[in-house]
């Protein structure tokens, strides 16, 4: 396993704790949006850069962009 | 339950779901030795075959097309589905939190301004290449769409929402989709009549390596572009008209 593939394992291993861990729904969305970047190297890494793109536009920004504005409709502030 | 109680079942079942999870990780084939023989079939006769060196776009567009059409029918659907919640759900004027160099407006800096609004043009030609260069490098139809949607994002945070409002045409967005996902369902029915089976490739494929090539993969590369750009435009657009309040709502 070469040293990428581990960086990018390991990555995606602490930044989903780290979501699960986050317990402020607005910093989750932000953990979360890095937690989908680290899953889009990953992909990149493990030689899928078709998954990697869609990765990057959907898991990073795509769900966190919908996720705040859900989180400011229902809790009236942001 | 009380809590000691919780806490003993949860540290069980962790450690059963541990156990199943490392054996199972434990018995895989080292990452790239296992190669299926679909896998080990199409990597030798797709660029011969469909003049394509992108694989991964001649599986999705042509050798798997009809399992495409349904997953573009899952994102209309779904896309149809937050339109109609959330425009019938909503009646009167839409009163813009932030109006152009309004009070609220203020935080936003003209460098912050200048940075985002580039930005989303940097974005918007970027989905485009990258849809448009799909049977030569990574990424298509779908990952130009939504990296070309995505530009709406800049557009609110580089000019808020009112500016979005008034520039992006809902229904013409709307209309685009319908026509992309129509596109793609209609070049299977043309082909049908052409060639005898439903997504056959029968368009001329062109020179591998050039970019309209692969022949009816680049006209559904196309169609799923339109689709998808137009989809995740219309989609963010929807979610970001929640962060106003209309008229009704007010009262």
């Amino acid at each position: 396993m070469s040293l990428l593939e581990i960086v990018a394992f390991l990555a995606v291993a602490v930044l989903g704790a780290a979501v699960v861990a986050t317990r402020r729904p607005l910093n989750q969305v932000v953990v979360f949006g890095l937690f989908g970047a680290s899953m889009s190297l990953l992909f990149f890494v493990l030689q899928a850069p078709d998954v990697a793109l869609s990765q990057i536009a959907v898991g990073s920004l795509a769900i966190p962009a919908l996720l705040l504005v859900t989180l400011m409709k229902t809790s009236d502030k942001l | 339950m009380n809590d000691r109680a919780r806490t003993v079942l949860f540290l069980v079942s962790a450690a059963a779901v541990a156990a199943v999870l490392i054996e199972g990780i434990a018995g895989l084939s080292p990452f790239g030795t296992h190669q299926t023989a679909y896998a080990a079939m199409l990597l030798r006769v797709a660029v011969l075959e469909r003049h394509v060196l992108n694989v991964a776009t001649a599986v999705n567009f042509d050798y798997r097309g009809f399992d495409t059409l349904g997953e573009e029918f899952i994102l209309f659907t779904s896309i149809a589905g937050v339109l109609i919640i959330f425009s019938e759900l909503r009646g009167g004027k839409t009163l813009y939190p932030e109006p152009m160099d309004g009070p609220a407006d203020r935080g936003r800096t003209a460098a912050i301004r200048a940075f985002a609004t580039g930005l989303a043009a940097f974005v918007a030609a970027m989905g485009m290449n990258v849809a448009l260069h799909t049977s030569i490098t990574p990424g298509g139809g779908f990952q130009g769409g939504a990296i070309f949607g995505s530009a709406v994002v800049c557009i609110y945070l580089g000019a808020g929402y009112a500016a979005l409002d008034r520039t992006a045409k809902k229904s013409l967005l709307d209309t685009l989709e319908a026509l992309g996902a129509a596109a793609f369902a209609l070049i299977g029915v043309a082909t049908a009549f052409l060639s005898g089976a439903f997504l056959k490739n029968s368009l001329p494929l062109g020179a591998a390596g050039s970019i309209p090539s692969g022949g009816t993969i680049f006209a559904i590369n196309a169609a799923v572009f339109v689709e998808v750009g137009c989809g995740f435009a219309l989609l963010l657009l929807l979610y970001l008209h929640q962060t106003c309040k209309t008229e009704e709502e007010q009262r």
